[in-house]
Formats: structure tokens, C-alpha cells, sequence
């Protein structure tokens, strides 16, 4: 009897003491599991060293395809589709996949996928700001606050642009002062989603956007003024990051589309001290392809395998053409059209194959035919252009002679055997206009500087030849695509939201 | 071990004072039972009963008693007396598994659930042509909804039980295979065939104990296990041949109605303007002819030239095959001494039926169970499932086969004079890409439970388990230089993809059971388990190869894509389930669990989970005499239960720090934090009878239930001013409510004929009740769902079409306010009130003869009440928005002169050559279908007799889905639009997926 008992006894003992033993194992840490492959976010960034790789982080959203990077027929949204959406260029027939017929014809919608992506690119690089600047200053010390200025200051003007970016394309007018046209909210933090805080801001009038917009680009240069050190090397083959010099060339960008001429003219001179005209076609090309810093005052780096702008019109790679250059603007044998041969526009711009015309522009670095090629945000070239308009907008025959002088030096850098002009009045303002198509084929600015203007787009003679693939050959000042809609996925998460007329 | 058994029985022979004993053991059925361990009480003789049950032993005079054993069943002791023979009939210990059901963690006696639960056999799958035991459900039980995902060989399905619960968590249930809870990827590397049940827990009171992961429904599998007695060996062969389904109700145009389509639409085809220019030049046309200006005669003449240069019976021939299946199953099964055992070895090749397309699996099973003592037991099962698979592209274009039948038009031949692929119209020739672009999928698979039971007194039983589920995927995916996919995108590449994924889960269960008195029967089970999960992925990519024949990377002259990730996830749970009954009259069944997930925020971590069952059996009341009836119980039960199925660390806020500029590490903002993400919790209602009457003829079960869901975890589009389009919150609540009902009678019993017929029905009305921000654009539906308080979850939201105006042959619309207008406006969408993709009713019919040896039975499937979206039919029948495509006969009957009412416009009015998104191409997706139909022969007792060997032998041939009746424009059972698509709501849309199938087989099993 006491044996058969001591066994079960036994048998009970060792049961429960493998239950127990099991049941020791499962602890509540183990539940706390973060990724091995991101940074915790709450308590994120643990040092200035990380912020600083956040900045890098923001530019690195720069390269995204639908800013100024691209996809397959598709993005480039600040790089080549304000040309795709222009007279620039055309649908090619022969060679368009199509996928991006929406934006190039103007039919687009509030559902249109394109759109979304467009509205949603500049907003990434403004979440990596506002990371930067919410953040920066529990690492700010007396020893290190020009460093801070550095990275703070670059964040600002990052914030700034990306901000005007979107301003461009959504913004039903550009006026400065105007109360009762709505810009787009203006983002100043990087939140943390709970039950009680999920984040809809309103529109706010184009005068306050403007004044949130200017309070950045003044904190940026007040503190790109103060730095530890040159934020661009002092030589080599490009400017990759956003200096005190690129801070004024936006100043004076905003400041064209706002209509402050004075302050235009002001900010494009001090954007090209020390950033003289590149006069020669080595230093012109070079820009483009990575052989020659030019007179690039700043670039979007994109490093081999990283793609480029070029794939919306132009697929390096199987050189194909999804879009090709209007002839208005150019044609083969560069014998009309606004660039011509004689000018080195044609060849930093454009590659002729087999009789035809591609933009050439990013098809790839040194040699290379790969679509790795880096986008010009700002350059003199465009400054000069700024200074132009915005000297003969003030009118008096002192400032169309300024901006005579400015665009004479402009020509005369760029066509070979240029004679200079002088223009007045309107006709100045036109040949301000054709020349702005000419330097800036391509980089981004023909339908603003359309909707900017006249507000009037009426594609040239090859829009409704089969050659092109185009539908919509003209848009009217009154058409409601000169601002794009608010996706309607955006709308729908916040509804204080205000969709633009006529959408 | 035989050896000394029959040294012992020699020696004990020479023995003086002995007597021999002889007799015969039997079972419960009287078949006489071979290998039973026979031993004199108190002596070390021992021997074997033969193969027809017969032993003779000689024990000593001393010896009084002997005692029997055998494997899984009761030891007897049998009294000699002076009895020379024996006949001694053994009581099996294991319980008839029709009485028992696998519900969490235990198996309960069928009477004693109280919950909805529908068990089902695995002979019910087994030996059909389909790799996928998830598709094999089909029919098999009510509120089980099963839709093939597609006809790709080794497709799973979409299963719901009791409706889609989730918007965009995962509504698929919970699979448990011997304890291992199972991931999508490794459904179909489990062997339909080595499968003994499953059990469908579908309310609250029966899945409860399953927790956090149970919203949606769990099924249990448990595999075959060693069957007592001799070991047998099966053979079981397989042969079938699988075809597309036929499309319904829409037919491709003939070469000649295309030509003359095209040429009424003013199509301007490129191969007849190139022969008309060329007869141009030679002078046999006239400067500027075009095919509008020639004469009829000259037209049809290019047209017969043209008609002559596709292949005959155009591409489908070539696309499509007739695939063969094939199927060898070896297994063996019994019991020895102290062991059961079960093993399957398994070669399954199925050919898909596009081209190129393959799934071929093999599997081995090991199940063992060891039992050195009464209360002591060890086991496991092993499965190692290994399958190699071509997968062809399924893309919305000419890179998939089945598409390419819809886009490709048949007067355009396969290859060109050269012997290369035409790449057609389209750019691109589907049978280059599957020649030239092969996707090669391997997986491994390794399913592994090891466990230990202790019974250290009567009433307790202690069980540790450890499940491992292993999964390996290396993807191969070539654009081979040279093809046509490589010169089109400017370079040569080759992807290697490696995924792994382990898995393992660690479960401890404490069970006592104990009847007190007469009248009290309980049984409590407490338990711990802990899950963790593992994943690692690596990609890589490069490009620049050499030439077709080298494809290892290391060839390639430019590396270009290298990445690895890593993913875990882990879960504690405690639970426990309590039953018991009074005098078998009232059950009660109570269960709980508490859960923590590592993917919640820490504050909301752990959730605790319950639910309570009472049933009640009518007839066992004293006062209640209904002679009528042999069976009347009411079960109700409530409970709840949750889902955590969404990514691994959506909760979390992170930096991520992949991305890079000017060569620099960056950081960059990944997710949105928030902390309030939580659990979805679902609270269910049920309410259930079963009856069983006319002798138990007629068996029926009816349950209403109802199920809300809330705190529904959803990305939530959120201000992009954050820099983020969304984030995962809990945004909502939505209900399933509906009713199911089973019959199933024995129309005639007898000895040597049976007849049996069954109905299932089920429906489901699906709701969202509540939402974070009302009518939003449905995730993943490609624009045309929506979510709308008060209306099932991806709603369709869409223009609606009035027709084609007979006067003027142009399109009528309605706008918002339901007025009429000619011009289409995507404003003008609405809620299309009551057409959703969701299945509202289905149900299977089902009968089965059985003469003699031969069993006939059929089922029938039915499903409706939901809608499609049918792309293929608008893409086929587009109003002349491009005729460059092959189109269906329909589109000839388009509008021609005032007057016509015609379903198509006019074709010649370019204004109306444009197809949108409207409510025309809506279609109810109501269908039945023959889903199978088995004919099986087994040769009779005196015919195996003549064959040695041969214990029995089966036939059967098999047909899958050899009719369907539909009104729908297709293939009415859409799974997914095609695998390749954005648009991945199940049933939603129609867009060129792998088509279903329908299938011949022949098979045979013979036992040894």
C-alpha cells in the first residue's frame, strides 16, 4: 500500500513540477518586441547625430518618383510633369504606355490616382521637418549651436519648399494677400496618433499660408548665416544640399509667384553671390550628366541605382519616348523652334536619335544612357530669369533696362554669336516668358509659370496629328484643372477639408 | 520481440505439467483479431493470436487465469477453470470518433457541445483532384463559405465562417493542425488525405478558449493516426484531367464577325493597312486606298488572307490545356506492442491549365504514439511537405495566358515566320514570357508535435506539447536576356527571393474530469501556451547577365538589389475551459482566456476572452414524452472573442533607416505611433437546435447567431500633412447575423442499400454599424467600394447606367438625383443600396446511393445574393472604345438606327466610344454548381478472397464541377480579381484571375 501510494505521489510530483516549470517561462516581456529593423519612434531621436540622419532622411524623400524622381511613365510631379502638363511636350503615339494620359490630357478627377500620390509626396519631406525641428533643440548645447543652425536651418527651408511645392499645384490662384482663396494647411508638427489626438487641419487663405511660408524661409536663412560649417563641399561636381544660397533662390522663386518684385530681385542676387553663369557647353552639360557643377546652386542627388526624373518622358534605358519635345521647342536639325542649334541648350537638352527628338537632358551620368541622372532644383540660370521679371514688372525705363541686361548676360552665356537686344514694355515681358521656356525646358516649371501668367495653354501644331496622343489641346483660364483637386481619399480622412471649384 | 515470444512458447512446451488453451479473439464486430498479446496470469508465457485470431498457449497447471491485450483495447482477464478452448471478444478503449468531436485543447463527447460546431470527416476530402484541403471545404458544412481564390494549381480559398468580419484585418479563420496554428503559405503543403477531422468552431462558447485569434472561427485538423490492430498498407493512385471552366453566357467573335466589327467601328487595323499599303505600292490598289474605300470584294479578300493566318481554333488551343493531375499515396497503419503508428508518403504533380504553370508536392507523415504504461503516453507527428511550382503571371495585360485569350485577337498567329514567339498587337506573347520569364516557387514545410501525457491518478490527464511549423520559400523569377520582357525594360534580371518562417507554440493543459455521484459530471481544463513567431526574408536582384543558360547571380554583371528583413511576433495565453452536465440532461460549458500580443500597445497588451454554453436535452425530461422524436436539444451560448491579425508592429512608431542620400544613411519617419491601437473584439450569439426523428432517420440542426464586431482594425486615412496616408486604428463595429440549417435523411436503410439525402442553407446579412468616419473609399476595392454606416462592408459605390437611348444610340445615365443625363460625371456615383461582393446565401445538396459495393453520391453547391464587378465582360464588349482587342459576339448587336434598344451604343458616334465604371457590368453572381460527383466500386469479400495479397479494392471515378448554371457573364465563382492585382477584396471583381476548374479523375485503393 505505501509503495503505490509513494508512486503516485511520485508520478503527481513530477507532473506538476514540469507544469510549473513550463508556466515559469511565460513572462510579459516577452511581449515587448520592437523591430530589429527600424528605430523606436517615441523615444526616437536619442542624439543630434540621429536628427542629422533624419535631415538626410529628408532629402532622401526628394528622390521620391513622384517628386523628383519618376516612375515608368509616371512622378517627376516637380521635375517633368509641370511639363508633360504644358505645351513642352507631347504624348508620344508611337511609344506612350499611357500611364500618366490623366495628367497630360486634364482629366483627371478627385479620384485620379495620381493626384494622391502628387499631394502626398511634399508632405513625407515636411513630416521629416517637423521631426527635425520638434526634436533638435534637447540636443542643443552653447558648444554645438551652429551645428544646430545647420541641420535646423536646412530642415526650415526643406519645410518651407516643400510647402510652395504643393502650394503650386493645389492653390487655386497665387495671390499674396488674398483672404478668400484657400492655399493648402500649413504643417508644423509630427504627430503622435491616440484616440484623442488624430490631426485634420483646415486651408488656410493664401495670406496666411504666404506669411507661414515666409516666416520659414527667414528662420532658415537667419540660421544658414550662423553655421559650424560650408554645407556644400567647396569644389566638385554638384551641390547636393540645401545651403543659404538655395534658401534665397527660393526666397526669390516665392517671392516671383507672391508678386513682391523688390524682394525677388533682392533674394535672386543674393542666391547667385558666388554662382556666376556657367558659360561654356562643358560647364552647361555638366550639370545634367555630373561632370561639371555649372552653376548649380542646388541639386537632387541621385546615386547610381537610384533612377532619376527622367522615366515620366523619357525611358533611358530601352530609349524609349513617352512623351517627346514639342516642336515649337525644338526639332532635329535645331533649325526652328525656340532652341536651336547655336545654343547649348540644344545639346545639354536634347538627344537625336534616329531622326527624332529625346529629351536628353537625364539620361544618365557621363556617358552613360541609364536614367541616373541628378535634378537641378535651383541654378542661376533661373535667378537671372527671376531678376528679369521682376525688374521689368517694376516698369520705368531703369528697371526694363536692368532686366534687359540680365537677360542679355543670360543669352549671351548660352547662344553662340548672340547679339544683344533691347526690349520694353511688353515685348520684354514675352521675351522674358519665351526665354524662361528655353533655360527651364523641362525642370519643372512651363504650367506654373503658365497658370502663373497668362493662364491660358494652347498646345502647338502637332497636338491632334496622330503623332501625338494627345486629347485635350487647350485649357482656358476658366478651366478648373489649373488647380488640381484634393484627393478625395483626403477629404475623406479629414473633413474640414475644402474641395477647389469646380471638382 | 516475435523471436522471444516464440523461443519463450517452445521452451514452456517442453513442460510436464502443462495444459494448452486454445481459442480465438475476436472484436466488437466479431472479425477475428490477429497480434493480441495472450499471457498466463502470474507467469512470463506469453504469445500471439494469428492471422485469423486463433492462439493456443501452454501454461502451467498453476496458472489460473490468462490475460488478453491488445493495443487500444480493455485488458481482459479470463478464468480458466477446465476450459480447453477460449473465445475471448476485446472492447475497444478508443472512443467512435462519430461521437467524439477535437474541440479546443480536448475532445468532447458529441452530446455533451455546446456550442455551434460542425465536424467533418476527412474521407470527405480525400482523393480529389485539388491540392488545397481549404477548397476541398466546400459545401461541407453550413456558415462555412468557401470560394476558390482561383483555378491556379495548389490555390487555396477565401474561407468565412458566419460572414466576413473584419474589413481589413484578415477574416479568414483560425487553423490549428495538431495543435500548430497554421499560416496561409503552408495550408496546402498539408496532404488532404492524411487528414481525420475537422471540427468548424463557430460560435463564442466552443471557440472562446481559442482567445485573441478566434474572431473569425477556428478549425481544428487532426491527422490520421495508428489504427489498432495489424499493420495494413494502402495504395492509393490517382489520375485526372482538369479544364477550364466554360465561360457562361459570353462567347468570343469569329475571325470574320471580329473583321467586320472592327470595320464597322472604323477600326483602323494595323495589319490590314500595312497589306493594303503594300498592295499600294506594287499598284494592285490605287494611291490612298484605305480598307473604308475599297471595294466589298477587295475587303473580303485581305479578310480571308488575314483569317488564314492565326491558328486554327484560335489561341486558346494554345493557352489552355487539358492539365493532368496525378496522384501516388502510400501509407501504412496499426498498432504494435506499445505502439501506434500511422505513416503516408505522398507524390502529388499537378499541371496547371495556362501554359507553363505547374504544382507538384510531396509529402511524408509520421504519426506515433508510444505507450510504455497506463498512465503514461508520448507521441508525435512529423510532416515534411516539400513543392515545386511554376507560377505564370496573372497581370490585367498580355503577360498572362488568360488574359491574353481576351487581348489577343485570333487572326494573329503564335509564331512568326522566323519560328520566335509573335509578340502580337499587345507588344508581348504570354507563352514567350512562360517560356522565357519562368517564376519557380519552392517550398519546404515541416509540421512537428511532440508531446507528453501523464496520468498520475485516474481523474487528471497532463499534457505538454511543443509544435513547431516551419516554412521555407525560395522564389526564382528570371527575365532571361534575350526575352522579350528584358528588351522592353532595357535589361536582363534575375530575382532570388528566400522567405523563412518558424513558428512555434508551446502548450500545457491540465484536464480533470470526474463524475461525482451519479448525477454530477465535470470536467475542468486549465491551460498556458505560448506562441512565437519568427520571420526572415532576403532579396536579392541583379542584373546583366551573360546568356540565358547561366542563372545563379554570380554571373551577373551588376548586382542590384540586396535586402533582408526580420519579423516576430509572439502571444501568451492562459486559459481554461470548465464543463459540466447534470444527470445528462443540462450542460453547461464555460470558457476563458486571457492573451497578450506583442503587435497592441503596451497599455492595451492583454485582453481576456469568455464564453458560456447551455444545452439542453429535451427528451431526457421525464415529463416530456414526444414518441415522434429520438433527439431534441436547444443550445445557446455567448461569448467573445478577438483578431489580431495585422502587422507585426503597426502600433509602433518607427524610424527606419533603409533609405540613403548622397551615399549617406538617413532616417526616415515609418510609421504613424498609436498608442490606442487595440484589439478587435467580437461578441457572439447563438442560439441552436438539434433534432433527430423517424427513428433517427431524419437528423436536423438549425442555429440563428448573430456576431458583432468592434474596435475593427483598419488603416485609417489620416490628414497627409502628416506625412503619412494612414495609420492602423480601431475604427468601427460591424454585424454578421443570419441562420443555418442541415437536414439529412435516410430515405431508405437497409441491409444492402442505402439512400441518403441532405440540404444545407445558410445566410448572412453583413453591416457596418458603426465607423471612425462614415462613407469612406473601401481599402483595396479599386475604387468602386465603399464604407458606409448601415450597409455591408465594400458596398458598391458607382454611376448608374439607365441604357442606350434608342432614339440617338447614346448612353443614359443617371445622376445623383436619379434625373436622366447623356453625360457621364463621376460625381454622379452612389451607394448602389444592397449590392455588395458579399455572398447572402449558400448552401450545398447533397445525396448518396450505396448498393452493395457500389456508392454513388453527388453535391451540389449553390451561391448568391452577391455582386460582381465584370471587367472581362466590359473589356470584351467595350462600345468601340478599342476594337484593337478581340471582343464577344454581343457586341454586334449595338445600336444601328433610331428606334433599336440595344444593350450597346452606337458605334459609329465616337462620342460614346468610351467605357466607364457604371453599373452595367454589375452582375449578381448567383450560381450552383455541380460541385462532385463520386461513383466507387469495392469488389466484394469472395472476389478479394481470389487475390492474395489483397485485403480490399476500390475504384472510383470523380468529377469536380462538371456543370454549372449561372446567369452570370463567366465564371461565376471569383475568388481573387487576379493575384496580381491592387484590387484584392474576394468576389469584388472579374480580371482575368486563373480560371476555375472542372475536372475528371479515376482512382484506385487497394489495402494490403
Amino acid at each position: 500500500m505505501y509503495i503505490m501510494y509513494s508512486k503516485i505521489i511520485k508520478k503527481i510530483t513530477l507532473a506538476f513540477a514540469v507544469f510549473f516549470l513550463v508556466q515559469g517561462c511565460s513572462k510579459k516581456e516577452v511581449l515587448e518586441l520592437t523591430p530589429e529593423f527600424a528605430l523606436e519612434g517615441v523615444n526616437s531621436p536619442t542624439s543630434l547625430k540621429q536628427v542629422e540622419e533624419i535631415l538626410t532622411g529628408a532629402y532622401s524623400s526628394l528622390k521620391d518618383n513622384n517628386y523628383y524622381g519618376s516612375g515608368s511613365g509616371t512622378g517627376a510631379g516637380w521635375a517633368l510633369m509641370p511639363d508633360v502638363m504644358s505645351d513642352n511636350l507631347y504624348e508620344n503615339s508611337a511609344q506612350t504606355l499611357a500611364n500618366s494620359r490623366a495628367m497630360a490630357d486634364f482629366i483627371f478627377n478627385a479620384t485620379t490616382a495620381q493626384i494622391a500620390t502628387l499631394y502626398s509626396a511634399p508632405y513625407v519631406t515636411i513630416a521629416h521637418a517637423n521631426a527635425i525641428i520638434q526634436n533638435i533643440d534637447k540636443f542643443a548645447n552653447a558648444a554645438n549651436q551652429t551645428q544646430v543652425n545647420r541641420i535646423k536651418g536646412q530642415a526650415y527651408g526643406l519645410r518651407a519648399m516643400a510647402h510652395f511645392d504643393l502650394f503650386r499645384y493645389f492653390a487655386v490662384k497665387y495671390d499674396r494677400n488674398s483672404t478668400t482663396d484657400l492655399a493648402l494647411a500649413y504643417t508644423k508638427t509630427f504627430p503622435i496618433i491616440s484616440s484623442s489626438n488624430v490631426p485634420t487641419p483646415a486651408r488656410l487663405s493664401n495670406k496666411d499660408f504666404y506669411d507661414n511660408l515666409f516666416a520659414d524661409i527667414s528662420q532658415a536663412t537667419t540660421l544658414l548665416n550662423n553655421i559650424d560649417r560650408s554645407i556644400n563641399s567647396a569644389s566638385g561636381l554638384t551641390r547636393q544640399f540645401m545651403d543659404v544660397n538655395a534658401v534665397y533662390a527660393l526666397s526669390a522663386r516665392v517671392n516671383l509667384y507672391a508678386g513682391d518684385w523688390t524682394t525677388a530681385i533682392s533674394a535672386a542676387t543674393n542666391a547667385l553671390s558666388g554662382r556666376p553663369l556657367a558659360t561654356t557647353q562643358a560647364a552647361f552639360s555638366g550639370m545634367y550628366n555630373q561632370t561639371n557643377r555649372g552653376e548649380l546652386i542646388w541639386n537632387v542627388q541621385f546615386e547610381a541605382g537610384e533612377f532619376g526624373p527622367s522615366f515620366l518622358v523619357y525611358f533611358a534605358t530601352s530609349n524609349r519616348n513617352y512623351f517627346r519635345p514639342a516642336p515649337e521647342v525644338a526639332v532635329p536639325a535645331g533649325t526652328s523652334g525656340l532652341i536651336r542649334s547655336n545654343d547649348v541648350r540644344f545639346t545639354g537638352s536634347f538627344r537625336v536619335l534616329s531622326g527624332a527628338l529625346s529629351l536628353g537632358k537625364y539620361k544618365g551620368k557621363g556617358e552613360l544612357v541609364d536614367g541616373n541622372a541628378n535634378f537641378p532644383v535651383f541654378r542661376s540660370g533661373e535667378m537671372y530669369l527671376i531678376r528679369a521679371e521682376a525688374q521689368a514688372r517694376l516698369g520705368g525705363a531703369v528697371n526694363e533696362a536692368l532686366a534687359m541686361a540680365d537677360l542679355n548676360a543670360l543669352r549671351a552665356a548660352r547662344i553662340t554669336g548672340y547679339i544683344p537686344e533691347a526690349l520694353t514694355g511688353t515685348a520684354l515681358l514675352n521675351a522674358i516668358a519665351d526665354e524662361r521656356r528655353r533655360e527651364l525646358v523641362c525642370e519643372g516649371h512651363r504650367f506654373f509659370d503658365l497658370k502663373r501668367t497668362t493662364r491660358v495653354l494652347q498646345r502647338g501644331s502637332i497636338c491632334g496629328q496622330s503623332a501625338s496622343a494627345a486629347g485635350t489641346c487647350a485649357l482656358a483660364a476658366t478651366a478648373r484643372e489649373w488647380a488640381l483637386p484634393i484627393p478625395q481619399t483626403v477629404l475623406g480622412a479629414n473633413t474640414k477639408l475644402v474641395q477647389n471649384p469646380g471638382y | 520481440m516475435f523471436l522471444v515470444v516464440l523461443v519463450l512458447g517452445m521452451l514452456s512446451h517442453s513442460s510436464a505439467q502443462n495444459r494448452t488453451i486454445r481459442g480465438k479473439i475476436s472484436d466488437e464486430k466479431g472479425s477475428p483479431m490477429s497480434g493480441v498479446t495472450i499471457s498466463g496470469l502470474g507467469t512470463r508465457i506469453t504469445t500471439l493470436s494469428t492471422a485469423d485470431g486463433a492462439f493456443a498457449i501452454t501454461v502451467p497447471q498453476s496458472c489460473q487465469s490468462l490475460t488478453i491485450s491488445a493495443v487500444g483495447f480493455a485488458n481482459q482477464n479470463v478464468s480458466i477453470g477446465n476450459k480447453a478452448t477460449i473465445s475471448v471478444t476485446l472492447r475497444s478503449t478508443e472512443v467512435n470518433l462519430d461521437e467524439v468531436v477535437v474541440v479546443g485543447y480536448q475532445s468532447l463527447n458529441k452530446k455533451d457541445v455546446t456550442g455551434a460546431v460542425a465536424s467533418i470527416s476527412g474521407s470527405e476530402v480525400a482523393q480529389k483532384p485539388i491540392g488545397s484541403f481549404t477548397q476541398l471545404l466546400q459545401g461541407k458544412a453550413p456558415g462555412l463559405q468557401v470560394t476558390g481564390q482561383s483555378g491556379r494549381p495548389g490555390a487555396n480559398s477565401f474561407i468565412r465562417i458566419r460572414g466576413a468580419g473584419s474589413i481589413n484585418a484578415s477574416s479568414e479563420p483560425l487553423f490549428i493542425v495538431d495543435g500548430i496554428p497554421v499560416t496561409v503559405a503552408s495550408y496546402n503543403m498539408i496532404n488532404p488525405n492524411d487528414i481525420e477531422t475537422f471540427t468548424v468552431l463557430k460560435d463564442a462558447a466552443s471557440a472562446a478558449v481559442y482567445g485573441a485569434r478566434a474572431a473569425n472561427g477556428v478549425i481544428v485538423i487532426t491527422t490520421k493516426k495508428g489504427k489498432n490492430g495489424k499493420s495494413e498498407v494502402t495504395y492509393s493512385f490517382q489520375y485526372g484531367l482538369a479544364q477550364r471552366q466554360s465561360m457562361k453566357n459570353l462567347q468570343l467573335m469569329s475571325n470574320s464577325q471580329k473583321l467586320q466589327l472592327e470595320f464597322e467601328g472604323g477600326y483602323v487595323n494595323p495589319i490590314l493597312d500595312s497589306m493594303i499599303i503594300n498592295r499600294i505600292g506594287t499598284g494592285a490598289l490605287p494611291t490612298g486606298s484605305t480598307l473604308f474605300t475599297i471595294s466589298q470584294d477587295q475587303r473580303q479578300a485581305l479578310w480571308n488572307l488575314v483569317n488564314n493566318r492565326g491558328p486554327v481554333g484560335g489561341w486558346e488551343p494554345a493557352l489552355l490545356r487539358d492539365a493532368i493531375t496525378k496522384t501516388h499515396q502510400i501509407t501504412l497503419n496499426g498498432s504494435g506492442d506499445k505502439f501506434k503508428y500511422y505513416f503516408s508518403l505522398n507524390k502529388s504533380d499537378n499541371e496547371g491549365i495556362l501554359y507553363g504553370s505547374y504544382w507538384n508536392r510531396t509529402t511524408g507523415r509520421m504519426n506515433i504514439e508510444y505507450m510504455p504504461n497506463s498512465w503514461f503516453k508520448l507521441g508525435s507527428n512529423l510532416n515534411v511537405a516539400f513543392t515545386k511550382e511554376n507560377q505564370v503571371r496573372e497581370p490585367f495585360n498580355a503577360q498572362n495566358a488568360n488574359a491574353s485569350i481576351y487581348l489577343i485577337n485570333p487572326y494573329e498567329p503564335i509564331r512568326l515566320d522566323n519560328g520566335r514567339y509573335n509578340p502580337t498587337f499587345q507588344g508581348f506573347n504570354p507563352l514567350e514570357g512562360a517560356d522565357f520569364n519562368p517564376q519557380e516557387l519552392k517550398r519546404v514545410a515541416a509540421f512537428s508535435t511532440i508531446f507528453g501525457e501523464i496520468k498520475p491518478i485516474k481523474e487528471l490527464t497532463i499534457k505538454s506539447q511543443l509544435g513547431i511549423n516551419f516554412n521555407m520559400l525560395n522564389e526564382e523569377y528570371y527575365l532571361q536576356p534575350g526575352s522579350n520582357l528584358a528588351t522592353l525594360l532595357g535589361y536582363n534580371q534575375k530575382r532570388v527571393q528566400a522567405n523563412q518562417d518558424y513558428l512555434y507554440v508551446f502548450t500545457n493543459t491540465a484536464n480533470w474530469k470526474k463524475i461525482i455521484g451519479n448525477n454530477h459530471s465535470v470536467s475542468v481544463l486549465v491551460g498556458t501556451e505560448f506562441t512565437k513567431d519568427k520571420v526572415y526574408n532576403t532579396l536579392m536582384q541583379a542584373r546583366g547577365f551573360p546568356t540565358a543558360s547561366v542563372n545563379t547571380l554570380d554571373n551577373a554583371s551588376t548586382p542590384f538589389t540586396t535586402s533582408t528583413t526580420r519579423t516576430d511576433w509572439s502571444l501568451i495565453s492562459y486559459f481554461s475551459n470548465v464543463t459540466y452536465d447534470y444527470k445528462r440532461k443540462y450542460f453547461l460549458s464555460l470558457s476563458g482566456r486571457r492573451d497578450g500580443s506583442s503587435r497592441f500597445g503596451k497599455n492595451v497588451q492583454f485582453a481576456n476572452f469568455w464564453g458560456v454554453g447551455l444545452a439542453w436535452d429535451v427528451l431526457a425530461e421525464d415529463f416530456i414524452k414526444l414518441n415522434a422524436l429520438n433527439g431534441l436539444k436547444l443550445r445557446v451560448s455567448y461569448g467573445t472573442a478577438g483578431n489580431n491579425n495585422i502587422g507585426n508592429y503597426d502600433a509602433l512608431g518607427t524610424y527606419a533607416l533603409n533609405a540613403r542620400y548622397n551615399n549617406q544613411s538617413a532616417a526616415i519617419p515609418a510609421r504613424l505611433q498609436n498608442e490606442s491601437l487595440t484589439w478587435e473584439q467580437n461578441e457572439n450569439y447563438d442560439i441552436g437546435l438539434d433534432v433527430s426523428l423517424l427513428d433517427s432517420r431524419v437528423n436536423a440542426k438549425f442555429d440563428y447567431y448573430y456576431r458583432k464586431t468592434k474596435d475593427l482594425l483598419y488603416p485609417v486615412n489620416v490628414s497627409t500633412t502628416t506625412g503619412f496616408g494612414s495609420f492602423t486604428g480601431n475604427i468601427g463595429s460591424l454585424k454578421n447575423s443570419g441562420f443555418e440549417l442541415q437536414i439529412d435523411g435516410d430515405v431508405i436503410r437497409r441491409k444492402d442499400f442505402n439512400w441518403n439525402v441532405g440540404i444545407t442553407y445558410s445566410n448572412n446579412d453583413n453591416k457596418i454599424l458603426s465607423l471612425y468616419s462614415d462613407d469612406q473609399v473601401a481599402a483595396a476595392s479599386g475604387g468602386i467600394g465603399r464604407l458606409r454606416i448601415g450597409h455591408p462592408v465594400n458596398n458598391f459605390f458607382m454611376n448608374r447606367w439607365a441604357g442606350v437611348n434608342p432614339a440617338d444610340g447614346k448612353n443614359i445615365y443617371y445622376d445623383k438625383n436619379g434625373a436622366t443625363t447623356s453625360t457621364f460625371n463621376s460625381g454622379d456615383a452612389i451607394l448602389l443600396e444592397g449590392k455588395s461582393p458579399n455572398v447572402k446565401y449558400f448552401g450545398s445538396l447533397n445525396t448518396s446511393l450505396q448498393y452493395k459495393g457500389v456508392e454513388f453520391s453527388m453535391q451540389f453547391y449553390y451561391s448568391g445574393g452577391n455582386y460582381i464587378m465584370n471587367y472581362i465582360w466590359q473589356t470584351g464588349a467595350n462600345n468601340g472604345e478599342d476594337l484593337s482587342i478581340p471582343q464577344f459576339t454581343e457586341a454586334a448587336n449595338y445600336w444601328k438606327k433610331p428606334g433599336d434598344n440595344t444593350f450597346y451604343t452606337n458605334l459609329s458616334d465616337p462620342t460614346q466610344r468610351q467605357t466607364f465604371n457604371d453599373d452595367r457590368w454589375l452582375q449578381k453572381g448567383d450560381y450552383i454548381s455541380l460541385r462532385d460527383v463520386t461513383l466507387s466500386y469495392t469488389l466484394p469479400q469472395y472476389a478479394i478472397k481470389q487475390l492474395k495479397f489483397v485485403k480490399s479494392l476500390r475504384v472510383f471515378v470523380q468529377g469536380t464541377n462538371l456543370w454549372i448554371g449561372t446567369k452570370f457573364k463567366g465564371i461565376p465563382e471569383v475568388g481573387q480579381s487576379n493575384s496580381e492585382s491592387a484590387i484584392t477584396v474576394p468576389g469584388i471583381a472579374t480580371l482575368y484571375g486563373f480560371p476555375q476548374l472542372k475536372a475528371f479523375t479515376f482512382g484506385i485503393d487497394v489495402k494490403f
